[in-house]
């Protein structure tokens, strides 16, 4: 989730002959974990969240060579998978967000005390969760990149070929509709 | 509390979340928030949305990701080829024939592409498709979009030995676009897109219309087209279950009929492959009429292959049974067919344009289980039959091993393999044979599946020395060959060539090369798109 300081010197530190399986190595276990966790957010299916991890390690060991600037390894990544995981969005068609989608959230009580009170447990992650795969694909990309990934509107821009402006609108927008999502599932902020 | 008027600045409160204001935008935010009550509402709501979504935490990857992804790294190689056409013969395809069944029956497709009806005899109906060169639709396409002709001027029709190929560029699985491009004039026409590769074509001696066979996305699955050339009128003729020796199309000498090769089986109601009358897993012998556009089948053995139509003004087209000793006959279409002429032993004749010879296939053959997916299991050769112009009292169908210097020791052989003819009824080519044996000769690499072997049956048989040389320095060793097809004056040959794929969510993709026999440079035709193209396979015009 956070930035991998470590990857860069790894890199660096290699000898060309062996570089890109090891390098790739390296790849794979510093982003295991954060790009599976972002497709299972992006697809919102533990399987297909796979299919998509698997994908882009794939995709990433075939064009490691294509990967000349050493410190942008983060950003090639994610944009490797976010571009995956759309194409596994399209092929889809929709995304259905797990649980009782459809059965109008939208009246239901927030049961328990304000949202930061709860930011753990499983109930209020569904419930994120489901808020989160609401949201249009170029959104719902988006606010993660930036609130799961924690990266900045130009980092977001990197991954996305967009501009720094264009990504702050993009992030402004997300950020309201995701505020009305919340809304319906009974987050009274 | 006062609401300042004015639009709220959210797009600042938004970036403010992520530090990303300049000291004046920090400044006006401040100033703007001191007056307005909503617009602290809308700070505390996105914070909290923040909050919420940045704790969702990590979540483990599954325990076997790492191997799945060693594995498709190791595979990348194998995807999108036909499984008969990877290495180890019948002993590879057996392990493969499960993944492929059992994605046949989960239809796991890529597209939802409209697919006009299968049908059980019929006319099929033309897709909405229909798009001229001329029209604006394509010449105004931007190069991103991979449109091969910008500007296209001319025909498209191929005029004598103009080559044309098939050209499936845009973005994979959601915008793919199929062309057929002639080569010379740059003139292209746009059909019906299919949902993969395209793995064999052929044109019509009349040039009007092009048969191509395509993968169906990842389902296991091929799909039979016909394109009318000049207005990109598009046919689906069926879908079929993918197996040895059904990627030959054959048209008739006067253009009327096009016979081609279904293996039955019931992808599923939504999958645009629904049973047609035959039962699952048969195969059988299918026609096309350009005239009437009915498509129909002219076998119901359940063990037929559509080769080749003989010379001559009636159309007939040779019939080819599997079995442990397959055997061929040939079929009048529209005639009586009592007359029919069994040729033991022989299977998948290709008759030379010429009509005075005919490549094809001797030797022991084995299915899997069910009676489907033929190819050799021992001995499996491919031959030339004699002359039949001149061959005197013995049947031409007795015919030379095409190899010459090739044994059969135990019986390993090929198990499948393809061939074709140069418009000399001279030249030959072998390609993608399965060799289940030990390697001969050649530095033990001899044959060679992703070798292209050439020669001159005038002038000899094919030895390990007719391998082309100088196609091997112009592609990968993970690439595949997918087609051959000569050039009219057979001073080339036009390789289709498929590139290794990481497997599900790469796009097919593809080389066509223009292989000089003489062993000059080899050189890429088409390629011009910004997305990976797959170009091929070529067409000559007759």
């Amino acid at each position: 989730m956070a930035c991998s300081p470590r990857l860069v010197p790894r890199f660096t530190e290699m000898t060309r002959p062996d570089r890109r399986s090891v390098d790739f190595e390296h790849l794979y276990t510093e982003f295991a974990g954060p790009i599976y966790t972002f497709a299972l957010r992006m697809v919102g299916d533990p399987d297909r969240a796979a299919d998509v991890a698997q994908d882009t390690f794939i995709k990433a060991y075939r064009k490691l060579d294509t990967l000349t600037d050493l410190t942008a390894a983060r950003s090639w990544i994610y944009r490797i998978a976010n571009n995956t995981a759309i194409d596994q969005i399209r092929r889809h068609r929709r995304v259905v967000p797990m649980g009782d989608e459809g059965s109008g959230h939208s009246q239901r009580p927030d049961p328990g005390p304000g949202p930061e009170a709860q930011v753990v447990g499983r109930v209020l992650d569904d419930r994120v969760e489901r808020a989160l795969l609401r949201l249009k694909a170029n959104h719902r990309q988006c606010l993660l990149l930036s609130d799961m990934e924690g990266m900045s509107a130009q980092q977001i821009g990197d991954v996305l070929g967009m501009s720094h402006g264009a990504v702050r609108t993009l992030l402004c927008r997300a950020r309201g509709e995701m505020r009305r999502q919340l809304a319906a599932e009974g987050f009274t902020r | 509390m006062t609401t300042r008027r004015g639009p709220h600045p959210d797009e600042l409160i938004s970036a403010s979340l992520t530090g990303d204001l300049t000291h004046a935008e920090r400044g006006e935010l401040n100033h703007h928030l001191a007056g307005c009550e909503i617009c602290r509402e809308t700070l505390d709501a996105f914070t909290v949305e923040r909050e919420l979504v940045a704790v969702m935490g990590e979540v483990e990857p599954p325990r076997d990701l790492a191997a799945r992804v060693r594995t498709g790294i190791e595979a990348g190689r194998q995807a999108q080829r036909p499984w008969w056409r990877r290495g180890g013969g019948l002993v590879a395809a057996g392990a493969s024939l499960a993944t492929v069944a059992a994605a046949a029956l989960a239809v796991v497709l890529v597209s939802n592409l409209p697919i006009g009806p299968i049908g059980q005899g019929g006319s099929p109906e033309p897709s909405a498709s229909a798009t001229t060169s001329g029209e604006a639709s394509v010449s105004g396409e931007p190069s991103a979009s991979g449109t091969p002709s910008e500007t296209p001027s001319g025909a498209v029709e191929l005029e004598p030995g103009q080559l044309g190929y098939l050209s499936l560029v845009g973005e994979p699985f959601t915008e793919p676009r199929l062309y057929f491009v002639n080569d010379a004039t740059g003139a292209s026409v746009e059909a019906q897109a299919p949902s993969g590769p395209i793995l064999s074509a052929a044109l019509a001696p009349t040039g009007e219309w092009l048969a191509y066979i395509t993968q169906k996305g990842e389902s296991g699955a091929n799909e039979v087209w016909a394109l009318r050339i000049s207005d990109g009128t598009t046919l689906h003729l069926g879908c079929s279950m993918a197996a040895p020796f059904t990627d030959r199309l054959a048209w008739s000498p006067d253009g009327v009929y096009f016979a081609y090769t279904l293996v039955a089986d019931d992808l599923g109601p939504t999958s645009g492959c629904p049973a047609n009358d035959r039962e699952a897993r048969t195969t059988d012998a299918w026609v096309f009429e350009t005239g009437t556009l009915e498509h129909y089948s002219v076998t119901g053995s359940g063990d037929a292959f559509a080769a080749s139509f003989l010379p001559g003004e009636a159309p007939t087209l040779l019939v080819s049974h599997a079995g442990e000793t397959p055997w061929s006959e040939a079929v009048p279409l529209g005639a009586d067919p009592s007359d029919l002429e069994r040729i033991e032993g022989v299977f998948m004749p290709l008759v030379s344009p010429d009509g005075n010879r005919a490549l094809f296939w001797r030797g022991t053959m084995a299915s899997e289980p069910g009676g489907w997916a033929w190819s050799f299991s021992r001995g499996g050769m491919p031959y030339v039959s004699g002359d039949f112009r001149s061959s005197g009292p013995a049947s031409p169908w007795l015919g030379e091993q095409l190899f010459a210097d090739l044994t059969t020791p135990g019986g390993a052989a090929f198990a499948a393999g393809l061939f074709s003819w140069g418009l000399d009824g001279d030249l030959v080519a072998f390609w993608g044979g399965a060799w289940n044996g030990t390697p001969q000769g050649g530095q033990g690499t001899y044959p060679d599946d992703q070798g292209v072997y050439v020669g001159r049956i005038g002038a000899g048989l094919l030895t390990v020395n007719s391998r082309l040389a100088n196609l091997p320095r112009a592609i990968d060793a993970q690439d595949w060959i997918v087609d051959v097809t000569f050039t009219a004056d057979g001073g080339d040959v036009i390789v289709t060539v498929g590139l290794p794929s990481a497997g599900i969510g790469d796009p097919p993709s593809s080389r066509l090369l223009r292989v000089p026999l003489d062993g000059g440079d080899v050189t890429q035709l088409g390629g011009d798109s910004e997305s990976k193209p797959w170009d091929g396979p070529a067409v000559i015009g007759r």
